[in-house]
């Protein structure tokens, strides 16, 4: 006899659900999921109604799912919110190519405007690139370095309000334990909050902070969601690789035990008298920085001078000349230079376009061929607007097309 | 092949790891386990080190699950390894070339023992 | 996910010493062959015992003078204290035992003088847990030397003495609901006489153990009861100071099992270097700066003999347990990436207990803070757990006394087919003192009277007790 659903006794059981053990039906599964990012988002008071909020979309699953369910989400409870699909292009050939393919196809799917920044165009250099000139061994610094920088400058080009990105429980659980390894004090009581503002100009939030990494694959299979599935071809982090492998066993001893690894780490609190590094701004490029300048300054340096070890760990640019073998450093050729716009004045040309969108909005579109306020958003008004922002800093249309 | 003879003791928690014929020859009246033991002296140009002889234990001492003594290639981490008084660490470690009547003494540090 | 959170993972240098190290030698005496290397130092034997003892004698101090500073705020004068070190018979509690023993007799003989003591006097606390675990008979009472040996048994919490004649029978343990709040709690439960029943106390601590679901819960509940116990025997004795003999390793250890298990509200308590959180007996942890190594070679090179402790994943392979899970990962670790052990005891140094964990009631079941909010935390992200039946007229609601984590261990527990858990009567002690000393919010306040008349009408009978009832 088949089993019947243990939420709703209705329907029949088809899957069992990895966070609780519970054997249940799809359409109780797409409730209860939905409900809890629901009430992840309401509890943590993430959203403001007329909010521009960009969907970190880099075409792998977590990403995917979460802009299906922020769609979903933002009709069913009218949270009022402009929805922006959001990529970085890092230049990685057979993987980042082909899974913006699949962003561009979700844009379709669910009809959310969508940008794509590239490394090679804020930056002048694309990770295939890097990786020809600092080989396989920091590259993943760079990357991340970089993206952050990335989604920070394609939210202003856009004036987002908000990023949201695809981070699961899972990812969580595994940094909070990293932290504790590493005895990182600052990064674990900072890991745990759901929304950061410490990035200087745009709120960033994990909507999926408390959804586990198979529910999301479980609901992008049953949802029959399009993704992209291969894993980056550059070397993954060796000492995540630890605490990915522990996570996975102790979830296999108590299935609650990532939801728990959250709860304590959002319990912990550090001594008054620890000091956390206060932050400052960039000295060159405005971003927010604990140093002169800021890491994405200083490694994008050295790779313009052919040192690209500096900036890693703590060498500086002396021990790094110093290190580098001349012959080595000849054989970087030297990119053709990229002017880094300033955050300031990215911020600037945000203010200014959300000035002209009000202005816009109130002073009815009906003349200019622009359907509304809604679409005024992102859509058909920033053809002459955020577009020719964009295009003037980063050579590059920001609609994707 | 000749043989080398070597006094093993398996104390704190590691003679609980050694198959019951070897913890009877023990001349020790707690717990702990303390024999003279003969292994295969290995050859002049590849004389046996300590890993070998870990793995001749391995192989023929230790009863059950193998990985709670050695795992990857390796001795598993917990278990310390003391040569005639001194951590083997200070020694080669793996690669210390056996002597005859070598003290060799394997420590658990482990409490889920 | 590779992300920008992932510095490059740091290697501690100790740069002091190693500017004066001589190669091959002993890096204290400098002339000796050494014979341990410990953290990339070598010692020679002498040396490293010699620094063990100073090592241990610097943390006891250390903690010592604290502890001295809050007795004399709140006392103005501090007197020496009657000291327990818990003895486990482990190579780590053994070490210590020998050290304090070996520190308070340093003191008094270093002078022909009457020097006063560290201590009033040191006796040895020890919790024989034969009734789980095959131990050999005397073998720790023999460490300790002559020594005062206090001892306490696991069944003790069952025994049925005239205050502690009630358990508590858990009716009902499911997590949150969404329709919890029309139902009463997730977890009820109804006090039980325990002279009703003719089990003895050994057969009922067995029932306990077996009735959970897995050796993590085992493990935790044991560590409860070990703790409850210590505690007790301490305040019987008189001791005011009780020495834990968690090492580095064990500590870190605990860190990432506690971690794991959900107890970040009370995480900074067990693991503290000093905690007070149980009145009148202050626990040290003085073994904190050594390793698992360092304990074995201390205890080799000083002649000193421990017994193996059994534990329930002793002989299991190494994913038996959260705990044996961590220790296997932790102890790996540290093998891969020198001073893991280290860096995770100094992070959780700098943790500090939350101002609500502080004024927190104590969990009827581990006696360590409970949240207040744990229930309503989990149940938003935990959406469509089957709803709880009604509430039946013998159970009350005991969710606000549980901690998150003992929550898991009844849940995971009751949601088998073993069910009726039977908790001892501390348990219900717990929930007394909790009714009678901190009156709720007013918001439940009716639900909380009707506790107390419940929890009380078992108390009633007993003579000394009423008072503190009313």
């Amino acid at each position: 006899m088949p089993r019947q659903c243990e939420i709703c006794h209705e329907a029949r059981a088809v899957l069992k659900r990895p966070k609780t053990g519970q054997r249940i039906c799809q359409a109780c599964f797409f409730r209860v999921f939905e409900t809890e990012v629901h009430n992840t988002i309401t509890s943590s008071q993430l959203f403001r109604p007329g909010d521009r909020v960009g969907i970190g979309a880099s075409g792998g699953k977590d990403s995917t799912v979460l802009a299906y369910v922020m769609k979903l989400l933002n009709e069913r409870y009218n949270y009022g919110l402009s929805l922006f699909l959001l990529s970085v292009d890092e230049g990685i050939s057979g993987y980042r190519d082909d899974s913006l393919e699949t962003v561009k196809r979700n844009k379709e799917q669910y009809g959310l405007p969508l940008m794509i920044v590239s490394y090679e165009q804020l930056y002048g250099w694309s990770m295939d690139s890097i990786v020809e000139a600092v080989g396989r061994k920091n590259n993943c610094t760079f990357c991340g370095v970089f993206r952050r920088q990335a989604l920070d400058r394609g939210a202003l080009l856009l004036d987002l309000d908000h990023i949201v990105t695809g981070h699961n429980a899972d990812d969580l659980a595994e940094t909070i334990l990293m932290n504790i390894f590493r005895g990182d004090i600052p990064r674990l009581t900072r890991c745990t909050s759901i929304a950061t503002k410490g990035d200087g100009y745009i709120v960033r939030s994990k909507p999926f902070k408390y959804a586990y990494e198979k529910e999301i694959v479980m609901y992008a299979y049953l949802r029959r969601l399009d993704y992209f599935s291969t894993e980056c071809t550059y070397s993954p982090n060796a000492y995540r690789g630890y605490a990915r492998v522990f996570l996975k066993d102790l979830e296999a001893l108590r299935p609650s035990t990532i939801l728990d690894i959250i709860h304590t780490g959002e319990r912990l609190q550090v001594a008054g008298d620890v000091v956390l590094p206060e932050a400052s701004v960039c000295e060159k490029c405005g971003y927010i920085s604990s140093n002169r300048v800021c890491k994405a300054c200083v490694l994008l340096e050295g790779l313009e001078r052919g040192l690209p070890k500096m900036g890693i760990g703590r060498v500086t640019a002396a021990a790094a000349s110093a290190g580098e073998d001349e012959a080595e450093r000849q054989s970087i050729r030297p990119r053709k230079p990229v002017e880094q716009v300033h955050f300031a004045e990215l911020a600037e040309r945000a203010a200014r376009m959300r000035s002209e969108r009000r202005a816009c909005e109130t002073s009815s579109c009906a003349g200019t061929g622009c359907a509304g306020p809604q679409q005024c958003a992102g859509t058909a008004c920033t053809e002459s607007q955020c577009t020719a922002a964009a295009q003037t800093t980063t050579h590059h249309d920001p609609l994707g097309k | 092949m000749s043989k080398l003879a070597v006094t093993l003791r398996f104390v704190s928690g590691a003679e609980l790891l050694i198959k019951d014929e070897f913890r009877a020859q023990s001349n020790k009246k707690s717990g702990d386990l303390e024999f003279k033991h003969e292994v295969p002296a290995g050859t002049e140009e590849a004389p046996l080190r300590m890993k070998e002889l870990i793995e001749h234990v391995r192989d023929n001492l230790v009863k059950g699950d193998k990985d709670q003594f050695y795992k990857d290639g390796k001795l598993r981490p917990g278990i310390l390894v003391i040569i005639n008084g001194s951590d083997w660490e200070v020694e080669d470690g793996p690669e210390y070339k056996v002597q005859a009547d070598d003290v060799i003494e394997f420590i658990s540090t482990l409490h889920g023992g | 996910m590779c992300d920008v959170d992932t510095p490059e993972h740091k290697q501690p240098l100790d740069t002091r010493l190693e500017r004066k190290r001589v190669p091959g030698k002993c890096i204290k005496c400098k002339t000796a062959k050494p014979n341990v290397t410990i953290r990339g130092c070598l010692y020679c034997k002498p040396c490293f015992v010699s620094a063990s003892i100073v090592k241990f004698r610097g943390a006891l101090k250390k903690s010592n003078s604290r502890i001295d500073a809050q007795r004399r705020q709140q006392n103005g004068v501090s007197e020496p204290q009657r000291l327990m070190v818990a003895l486990s018979g482990g190579p780590s509690s053994t070490a210590m035992l020998h050290l304090v023993v070996d520190y308070q007799q340093s003191v008094t003989q270093r002078s022909g003088d009457f020097v006063q003591p560290p201590y009033a006097d040191i006796v040895v606390g020890h919790i024989d847990e034969s009734a789980l675990f095959d131990v050999a008979e005397g073998a720790v009472r023999s460490i300790a030397d002559g020594r005062t040996f206090c001892e306490a048994s696991l069944e003790d919490i069952f025994s049925a003495s005239a205050d502690r004649d009630v358990l508590l029978q858990i009716v009902r343990a499911s997590m949150a609901s969404e329709q919890q709040q029309q139902n009463g709690g997730g977890f009820c439960a109804q006090i039980i006489r325990n002279s009703d029943n003719n089990t003895p106390p050994r057969e009922r601590l067995r029932q306990l153990f077996s009735a959970l679901d897995s050796d993590t819960s085992r493990e935790s509940l044991l560590d409860a009861i070990r703790t409850f116990l210590l505690v007790r025997l301490a305040r019987a004795h008189h001791c005011s100071v009780l020495l834990l003999g968690d090492s580095a390793t064990r500590i870190a250890t605990r860190v990432v099992s506690l971690t794991s298990c959900g107890r970040g509200f009370s995480l900074p308590f067990e693991i503290a270097p000093e905690s007070s959180w149980f009145d009148g007996v202050t626990m040290i942890r003085p073994m904190r700066d050594f390793i698992a190594k360092e304990v074995a070679f201390f205890n080799r090179w000083a002649g000193y003999t421990s017994v193996v402790v059994p534990t329930f994943t002793t002989g299991a392979p190494v994913h038996a347990s959260i705990d044996r899970l961590s220790e296997t990962f932790v102890v790996g670790l540290d093998r891969d990436f020198a001073s893991t052990v280290s860096t995770v005891c100094r992070t959780v140094q700098k943790l500090e207990p939350r101002a609500d964990a502080l004024a927190a009631c104590p969990c009827i079941v581990c006696g360590m803070p409970a949240e207040p909010d744990a229930q309503d935390w989990r149940s938003r992200l935990t959406v469509g757990q089957a709803a709880a039946p009604a509430l039946s007229s013998a159970g009350f609601d005991i969710s606000s006394h549980l901690c998150y984590s003992c929550q898991n261990i009844l849940h995971f527990s009751e949601s088998g087919d073993r069910g009726g858990l039977v908790l001892p009567g501390f348990c219900v002690e717990r929930i007394r003192d909790h009714a009678v000393s901190r009156p709720s919010a007013s918001s439940d306040a009716e639900q909380h009277e009707a506790l107390r008349r419940q929890v009380e009408q078992f108390f009633l009978n007993s003579d000394d007790e009423d008072d503190d009832c009313e």
